[in-house]
């Protein structure tokens, strides 16, 4: 009990110490900043692609419905209204817009046409593109539906009139068309826990999807960063007049107010940005990411050796999990690696609960290795 | 004039006895950001069908008309260019998410076409691991909520179209009508390809994908590369500066004398870098098509274009290093620095993702005029000039900046 008074007094200390830097300060300002710029951007108008839209003819009225209509809706591609089909392809050759839809000219007759058995299937929108992209491809599966409902209507119309030959006014047709209504879409969206919104805004937007990844990367930084501040300490041969520096657990209670004081606040940052999930899973979760944290900066620091090694490390180690974590992108193929890194646990374990089996182990294994190296230490500083 | 000859002799030595330490980080870092590279150019290939996104299929899957629809998509329609349907038992769908050997699997609940038919529609569970911020999952995403907007105006329609039936007492054709209607709807939906046309104008004198992905990288390279040199670049005391300021050494000569060895050392490395690296270019395939007629050496080209960048990042982690004092500041600002300016600048995504207010940031950021400046010379444009003026402008600034905050320090101490 009083070791453990002990402890959290040294605790208290060293985060007041920490505290006292100005450089630690600006990383662990870096969380709600970084927060605060991807939620404001994240309510600016942005997509993964610009696209470009315009009617030859300005005057037909079906194709400004769907220009507005997409022009209107929020979606990860960025629409834009040119005011004329050069001005979208010239948008387009410059690389101001990845593609144009312009809307063939006598759209509305088009579409009536496409529908038809008269044979001849002429076009309906022109798409320009500098090169046809995996993103591209998909876009036009957003075009495709945006037409699809007067496509589906003129079929309808089609069919009643020409092929059942029923005589019925426009009005009546389109009354009997929409009266049936069928509610809801077919694909819901989950994660591996079902219970967890996979709809949320937060969820949706590619700007705010990296947020967690970034978070837990500046959490594990501040870790890293106490490494640094430790090595510095040990050259400056303060250590020496503690009687607890030189003791097993010294380090660990180093690094941990650094890791906790970057948990606090990336946890307030879930909070403010709605990717919180829940008190339970956010605490637990962070609670073994830290202890995580804890023991792979330690490692790290011990592996190094001198700060010049570490502080060049650093980056290549944040780097790599920026790289090889599911922050931006998921990467197959890399499992053996991605398995070295503590974020690539917390981020696999958020929405996948059965996952903290895994996490546990790469705790254990992490300090299991951490004491081997510390033992090691020790006896190359006797010597 | 003599002086500064000597002071750039003194560290020119200095960096040149650091210059093995500083490679080998330098190396490390080149391997990343190249995975980097490749990782993202991997995204865009999935377009050339060669790594398609893997979705599997669990649970009921036995009724006809769905296996008919799950052949439609994987051999008839545009989608089996990109995604590819794993029919596979729920346990061995959850093994393969956890052990990320696929992007997501579709739970396909019981009777899901007799609910369609009835319009009353069951949902397919689209189930992702989570964490993992994919930006072709967030596509598909969106692509699924398309087909599912799809499936429903279809469904009006059929129904719509078997109630005016009804009304106008035509129940006999009722089923011949049906099976008609539905036909035409399949087709309507399989050759939706064909409700446009697709023009391709050429990349012309604008960047691939992957060739700004090769000057965001290399960008990202070079903001990086400055953590390497913490040790030798941040100042523990200025006993020596005040030294050289008493025997009439002027303060410009000292920084000059320091960007200058700066930027050689920074020049060296990369170029060590692009050498290995256009070695590698040779034996395999060129990831740019921008470098399709120049070959290998065009990477080589492009560092040499990159002198300018070069000049400009070396004047700002310059002043950087500059501003702190301890080498773990030196570490944690350049690195700070790096992050955020290449997020604001476009090198983690392209910089026409972000909101415009973004863009008009990252086009006065060091960073940003640099890519912009790396993007015109990769894409063979006559517009370098421009750019060159404005980071011209950033470097003597920086330079000057380094100077003002070098005799801040030394007039205190």
């Amino acid at each position: 009990m009083k070791n453990l008074q002990k402890a959290f007094l040294f605790f208290l200390l060293l985060n007041k110490r920490l505290l006292k830097k100005y450089s630690f300060l600006v990383i662990l300002a870096m969380i709600p900043v970084l927060a605060a710029g991807l939620l404001l951007a994240a309510g600016e108008d942005s997509g993964v692609l610009h696209i470009m839209l315009c009617a030859e003819d300005e005057t037909d009225d079906l194709a400004k419905q769907v220009i507005g209509e997409l022009t209107g809706e929020k979606s990860i591609l960025r629409y834009s209204a040119a005011s004329s089909a050069d001005m979208a392809y010239q948008a387009v050759c410059e690389g101001e817009a990845d593609a144009a839809w312009i809307f063939a000219e006598g759209f509305t007759e088009s579409v009536e046409d496409y529908v038809s058995d008269s044979g001849e299937t002429e076009f309906l929108v022109a798409v320009v593109e500098r090169e046809d992209t995996v993103f591209l491809q998909l876009a036009r599966e957003r075009l495709y539906s945006a037409l699809y409902p007067y496509l589906s209507y003129a079929l309808f119309k089609n069919y009643i009139t020409v092929d059942l030959s029923v005589g019925v006014s426009e009005e009546e047709l389109k009354a009997e068309y929409r009266v049936a209504e069928v509610d809801g879409g077919i694909f819901g969206f989950s994660y591996r826990n079902r219970e967890d919104q996979a709809d949320t805004e937060a969820e949706t937007n590619y700007l705010l999807t990296p947020l967690r990844g970034l978070l837990a990367l500046a959490v594990l930084f501040c870790g890293l960063a106490a490494s640094l501040y430790y090595e510095q300490d040990k050259e400056k041969r303060l250590f020496l007049l503690m009687p607890a520096g030189t003791g097993i657990l010294f380090p660990y209670l180093y690094h941990l107010p650094a890791v906790i004081d970057g948990a606090i606040a990336a946890l307030a940052a879930f909070f403010i940005t709605g990717i919180w999930i829940s008190p339970e899973r956010e605490l637990v979760l962070m609670a073994l990411y830290c202890a995580a944290c804890t023991g792979f900066s330690n490692l790290v620091r011990k592996i190094c050796g001198t700060i010049q090694r570490l502080g060049a490390c650093i980056p290549l180690l944040m780097l790599a999990m920026t790289v090889l974590c599911p922050v931006f992108i998921s990467l197959k193929g890399f499992r053996m690696i991605q398995q070295l890194f503590p974020p690539f646990y917390y981020l696999q374990s958020v929405h996948n609960v059965g996952y903290i089996r895994y996490f546990l182990l790469y705790i254990a294994a992490l300090y299991g290795l951490d004491l081997l190296a510390g033992a090691r230490e020790r006896r190359f500083s006797l010597k | 004039m003599k002086d500064f000859k000597n002071y750039i002799r003194i560290q020119m030595k200095r960096v040149l006895r650091a210059l093995p330490a500083i490679l080998i980080p330098t190396i490390l870092l080149a391997g990343i950001v190249a995975l980097f590279f490749l990782t993202i150019r991997g995204i865009d290939e999935d377009a050339a069908d060669k790594k398609k996104v893997e979705i599997a299929l669990v649970g009921d899957l036995s009724d006809p008309y769905l296996k008919l629809s799950i052949y439609a998509l994987e051999h008839l329609d545009p989608i089996h260019y990109t995604v590819t349907f794993l029919p596979m038992s729920e346990k061995e769908a959850v093994q393969k998410l956890d052990r990320g050997q696929i992007t997501a699997y579709a739970v396909i609940p019981e009777g899901l076409v007799e609910s369609v038919m009835r319009g009353e529609n069951k949902k397919i569970t689209y189930v992702t691991a989570g964490g993992s911020a994919e930006m072709v999952s967030i596509l598909i995403r969106e692509l699924m909520e398309s087909m599912s907007a799809i499936l429903v105006e279809t469904q009006n329609s059929v129904y719509g179209m078997q109630r005016f039936l009804r009304e106008y007492g035509m129940e006999d054709q009722l089923q011949q009508a049906t099976e008609e209607f539905d036909l035409r709807y399949v087709n309507l939906f399989l050759d939706r390809a064909e409700v446009c046309e697709v023009q391709e104008v050429g990349l012309a004198n604008e960047l691939s994908l992957q060739g700004y992905y090769v000057c965001a990288m290399l960008l990202l390279f070079l903001m990086l590369w400055g953590i390497a040199c913490s040790p030798l670049f941040v100042k523990e005391d200025l006993t020596f500066q005040k030294f050289l300021l008493a025997r009439g050494q002027k303060l410009w000569i000292q920084v000059a004398g320091e960007y200058v060895s700066y930027l050689a050392l920074m020049a060296v490395s990369v170029f060590v870098i692009a050498v290995i690296m256009t070695a590698g270019l040779y034996f395999t395939e060129l990831p740019v098509p921008e470098w399709e007629k120049g070959g290998s050496g065009r990477l080589l080209f492009l560092v040499v274009q990159a002198i300018p960048v070069m000049g400009l990042l070396s004047a700002l982690q310059l002043f950087l290093f500059e501003l702190v004092s301890g080498i773990v500041n030196g570490v944690l600002v350049q690195f700070l620095g790096a992050v955020c300016m290449g997020y604001l600048s476009g090198c983690f995504y392209p910089v026409s993702f972000l909101p415009e207010g973004m863009q008009r940031i990252s086009a006065f950021l060091p960073s940003g005029m640099s890519l912009k400046y790396l993007d015109v010379c990769m894409a063979g444009q006559e517009k370098a000039l421009l750019h060159l003026i404005g980071m011209g402008m950033s470097l003597f600034l920086f330079l000057w900046l380094t100077m003002l905050v070098r005799e801040r320090k030394l007039m205190k101490n």
